[in-house]
């Protein structure tokens, strides 16, 4: 019997070192493929860094900074930063029921409850922001509005899903207490898996803004609100100098967004390793 | 009226262990001819286990390694699914209850666990007013607003088990000894009419487990309340129970006191377990 299992056990493992080599060679075949079907030519790389040196300086050099100081154009990067912050909490506070209802192990309603939250999460992650807006813009016409509706579902999709997988991964054993003391599925949530994913929202909430906020400054684009559309109105009448300018400032306040979460990020992880050390 | 098999089980209790006459005629608790099974085994964990307990009663439940002792006290407050059969809890039959009903049930049943289960990121207080979550409105209990009576019964409990001076304390600050009695307050602020005890003491040194034992029993039986204990420690179980009921394989060997256990009888609840159900 033991030789038996032992002979099995070897012959399961040939089989999967054989998977391996074959996914790996797929993985090259797949590779290569890709390469000749786009037509990619590898040497026009070589020249890649010296023509864009040549079109910054002579096109995008000295930037614009004066149109950024404007105040209708500081006005549309105030309006980002609020369509970015109301679809954030809009966005979080729908993923955490939505994500809840998902669940596997957790969800209180297993049946069509769980399968419509999935779709609906997987849906919202799907489309790109950018397709969202155009959608609403195509139903609410132009505004604010079809942006923040836009950035919501990128926020549910993009949370929904990180929230899903925390809450897959709780320890069942408080939530196993709280169903024996006869709690409702309410109470189950808020004693048994909630305290469990806290902190990991609160990091992911973060994360969360960081990548909302970096779409908000380019959905008006398509004409949904925020400084976006002074970006494709320079691009389009081709006044490089002030798309520069605008670019420089995008990245700028995205570099300040993060480092402002990374902070909070510290702070949140400083403290949980604390008490953690401190048992 | 009782089916032939309760009236087989109940012959096991002996006169002089037995509960009262009144509390025998309306046992708290009547399991009968309970089965489970999990989703892809291919056999069952329980098959047809069948006892009562009467009111006040402290019976432990000892058993190998996979013989079914869990899994019988989670099927009697319904956190595993009997495939088959009867649990009553008073004049409720258990496993016919759905929903709210279930629930409500359930707050009849305090259930303390062998890892505590207890809401780590709470206060010592917090985890026992959790105890009595069910009866509370969710968002009152998740705001902490509770009444002033209320906590203050829970920090009597707290103070009856030596951890008054813990009540600020977050749980995971603690020993696995407190945690275990922060469960038990857990537990018995339910005001349950049954507790279900699952092996309270392995995961702990033997001294603190006896502790735990002693105060489990004690404080059963100033409530009032009848226990099921399963204990993997025989030791604990000789000391501590009253009437012992052993599983072997998913089935009652033994049911009665102690004493009526020798050591070829203990050997054979111990050794003979089925290696695949480990």
């Amino acid at each position: 019997m033991s030789s038996t299992n032992t002979l099995m056990v070897l012959q399961k493992r040939r089989r999967r070192s054989l998977l391996r080599f074959l996914l790996l060679l797929a993985l090259g075949a797949g590779l290569w493929l890709t390469l000749q079907y786009l037509n990619v030519r590898l040497e026009r790389f070589a020249t890649l860094f010296d023509r864009l040196g040549t079109l910054l300086a002579t096109r995008y050099y000295p930037p614009d900074f004066e149109y950024i100081m404007r105040p209708r154009f500081l006005q549309s990067v105030l309006e980002t930063i609020h369509m970015a912050l109301l679809a954030t909490l809009a966005g979080l506070l729908l993923a955490i029921p939505l994500a809840w209802l998902a669940a596997f192990n957790a969800s209180p309603l297993p049946g069509v409850g769980k399968s419509a939250a999935r779709v609906f999460i997987t849906g919202a992650r799907a489309i790109h922001e950018m397709i969202w807006a155009i959608v609403f813009i195509m139903v609410l016409g132009f505004g604010v509005l079809p942006g923040v509706l836009a950035l919501t579902l990128g926020c549910i999709g993009f949370a929904g899903k990180l929230f899903v997988e925390e809450i897959e991964s709780i320890d069942d054993a408080p939530v196993e207490a709280m169903r024996a003391a006869g709690a409702g599925p309410l109470a189950v949530f808020f004693f048994g898996v909630l305290p469990q994913v806290r902190t990991a929202f609160i990091g992911i909430g973060i994360y969360t803004w960081d990548v909302v906020f970096r779409s908000a400054t380019v959905v008006g684009f398509f004409g949904a609100g925020g400084m976006g559309w002074y970006l494709r109105r320079t691009a389009d009448q081709l006044q490089s100098d002030r798309v520069a300018a605008i670019i420089l400032l995008i990245a700028a306040l995205v570099v300040i967004s993060e480092v402002i979460s990374h902070h909070a990020r510290t702070a949140l992880e400083g403290r949980t390793g604390q008490r953690v050390l401190a048992r | 009226m009782f089916e032939s098999s309760d009236m087989a089980q109940l012959r096991f209790v002996p006169a002089r262990h037995a509960a009262p006459a009144a509390a025998l005629a309306e046992p708290l608790l009547q399991v009968e001819n309970l089965r489970v099974r999990y989703p892809g085994a291919p056999e069952d964990v329980l098959r047809g286990v069948g006892f009562t307990l009467a009111p006040r009663e402290f019976v432990a439940v000892i058993g190998a390694s996979g013989s079914g002792k869990s899994t019988l006290l989670r099927a009697i407050n319904r956190l595993v699914e009997p495939s088959a059969g009867s649990v009553r809890l008073g004049d409720i039959e258990v496993t016919a209850l759905q929903g709210g009903a279930l629930r409500r049930c359930r707050r009849r049943m305090g259930m303390i666990f062998q890892e505590f289960n207890l809401i780590e990121r709470y206060r010592v207080l917090d985890n026992v007013l959790l105890g009595r979550v069910g009866s509370q409105q969710a968002l009152r209990a998740l705001f902490s607003i509770y009444p002033a009576t209320m906590i203050a019964e829970a920090a009597a409990l707290l103070d009856r088990v030596g951890l008054g001076a813990f009540l600020d304390q977050r749980v995971d600050a603690l020993s696995g000894g407190q945690r275990q009695r922060v469960g038990i307050c857990r537990a018995l602020f339910q005001a349950p009419e049954l507790l279900l005890v699952d092996e309270p003491t392995s995961s702990l040194d033997p001294r603190i487990a006896n502790d735990i034992m002693a105060q489990i029993r004690d404080l059963a039986q100033e409530s009032g309340v009848a226990a099921l204990c399963n204990i993997h420690d025989v030791a604990l179980a000789r000391q501590f129970a009253s009437r012992v009921i052993a599983l072997r394989d998913g089935i009652i060997v033994h049911d009665g006191p102690f004493d009526e256990l020798d050591e070829a009888a203990l050997g054979g609840i111990y050794a003979a377990t089925d290696r695949s159900r480990l």
